[in-house]
């Protein structure tokens, strides 16, 4: 078993098979080597988060590797799975957190997963619509905006 | 609490690379950072590779039809690297604008070096002459794009000398006739209507044996209709209305057996229409109409004049 700790220290016990999933956790431990039991602290997540990408971990720790033949096809933001679609029913706050802590843990998976689930709530908006469900500030003058608009005439009403 | 534009450039790369090159440059428009994120080469790249694949291991490609509309109007970044990556898995492009905006032919057109067919209208700027390395081009046709700069014929088009087709026509060329496309000995359809180019067409046309069409509609050429026209036997059509050529039509024209289509009106050609022509037994149009010191003495059904 591995423990780990959040940025506001709460602390976590976990299997190595899911521990290993994170780059950063399973390089942490090659380095450190098995007797150590400190717990591995990882100060730019906190607990809430950390319960959540725990969750996400568990539900893949018997995730077949991928097939070699998956690995040059091209995968689309449509392909996740549903349980996948389910875990990520989450607020925007919360869901850009785990985009963090998967990016910082090296969790490759959760992060194409993050990453595809908020393309898709910007896939087939408008750029109005995009601002305001993100709080975007448009920071353009309207000559610089009607600029930038002429220059993607062609794929405004894409 | 965390939003978008917390996360960092990367991250946001990433999220945004999950949408088709054809759908994201809109979201240019969000913010002056997403501006400088989907217009770098970084962004270009990352995008590109999610949804085409690798470069040399591309397994799906755009259509021709969406190439062309992806590709004239994407940013210059996505231009280059598109064009790099990809390019030469194209044979043809063709694009007809509905005149929506105006675009220019890059430069890195030159990485296309497999197309056999370039077809497109609606073209401005100007004509690189990197169009000249494109060795494959068999057809060449940029028509209908007023808005190019005034320029000259590109001369580097004259070293792709495998070029069966060449159509230029409402391109703003002027200068003199182009040399260059004399070189162009495959040619078997030419057409520089109504640009402006000016002077003589050069007896070096003798060279194009393989013509069957040729047309200078309404440019402002001037002098003698060429004699050597008379030597290039399969022309099927000749377009030379609506420009200053004077003096009188060649006898030599009465050779073109196969001459279907003979135009030349307002022009200022004068003296007889040669009795040579009897011999143009294919012929069906004949319009010499416009040249107010032109006759014929003898019948000719098919004459306009």
């Amino acid at each position: 078993m591995v423990k780990i700790t959040s940025s506001d220290n709460q602390e976590f016990t976990i299997s190595k098979e899911i521990a290993n999933q994170s780059v950063l956790i399973k390089n942490m431990l090659e380095d450190v080597g098995e007797s150590d039991d400190q717990p591995i602290p990882l100060p730019n997540v906190s607990g809430a988060i950390l319960q959540k990408v725990i969750e996400y971990a568990t539900m893949h720790k018997d995730d077949p590797p991928p097939a070699p033949e998956d690995e040059t096809k091209l995968k689309t933001s449509e392909d996740i799975e549903e349980r996948d679609k389910e875990f990520m029913q989450l607020d925007q706050g919360t869901m850009f957190e785990i985009i963090l802590a998967a990016n910082y843990l090296d969790m490759k998976n959760l992060l194409d997963l993050g990453c595809k689930t908020v393309a898709n709530m910007i896939k087939g908006k408008s750029v109005e619509e995009v601002r305001k469900l993100f709080n975007i500030v448009n920071d353009f003058t309207p000559e610089e905006e009607e600029q930038i608009r002429k220059e993607n005439e062609w794929c405004e009403d894409r | 609490m965390c939003i978008l534009l917390d996360l960092p450039d990367e991250l946001l790369v990433q999220v945004f690379s999950w949408i088709h090159p054809s759908k994201v440059f809109k979201f240019r428009r969000l913010s002056k950072r997403m501006d400088a994120l989907l217009s770098s080469k970084h962004f270009a790249h990352r995008d590109l590779i999610q949804a085409f694949g690798q470069p040399g291991q591309a397994s799906t490609i755009l259509q021709h039809s969406d190439i062309t509309s992806f590709f004239f109007f994407a940013p210059l970044a996505v231009q280059n690297a598109f064009a790099g990556g990809y390019g030469h898995m194209y044979d043809e492009m063709k694009l007809r604008t509905k005149v929506h905006r105006s675009y220019a032919l890059p430069p890195s057109i030159s990485h296309f070096k497999n197309l056999v067919r370039l077809n497109i209208t609606g073209l401005c700027g100007s004509i690189p002459s990197e169009i000249g390395s494109l060795s494959h081009l068999q057809e060449l046709i940029i028509t209908d794009s007023p808005s190019l700069t005034p320029a000259p014929f590109p001369e580097a088009i004259g070293n792709i000398g495998g070029l069966v087709r060449l159509g230029m026509s409402f391109c703003n060329l002027t200068g003199p006739f182009p040399r260059a496309v004399c070189r162009l000995a495959n040619l078997e359809f030419m057409s520089l209507c109504h640009n402006n180019l000016y002077g003589p067409v050069p007896s070096a046309i003798e060279s194009l044996v393989n013509l069957r069409t040729f047309g200078v509609q309404c440019n402002e050429l001037s002098g003698s209709i060429p004699e050597e026209l008379g030597d290039l036997v399969n022309l099927k059509c000749l377009y030379l209305g609506g420009n200053k050529f004077s003096g009188n039509i060649p006898a030599s024209l009465g050779n073109l057996e196969d001459l279907e289509t003979l135009v030349a009106y307002d022009n200022q050609l004068e003296g007889f229409v040669p009795i040579e022509f009897q011999n143009l037994v294919n012929l069906q149009e004949c319009d010499l109409s416009g040249n107010s010191d032109l006759s014929c003495e003898f019948d000719f059904s098919v004459l306009e004049i």
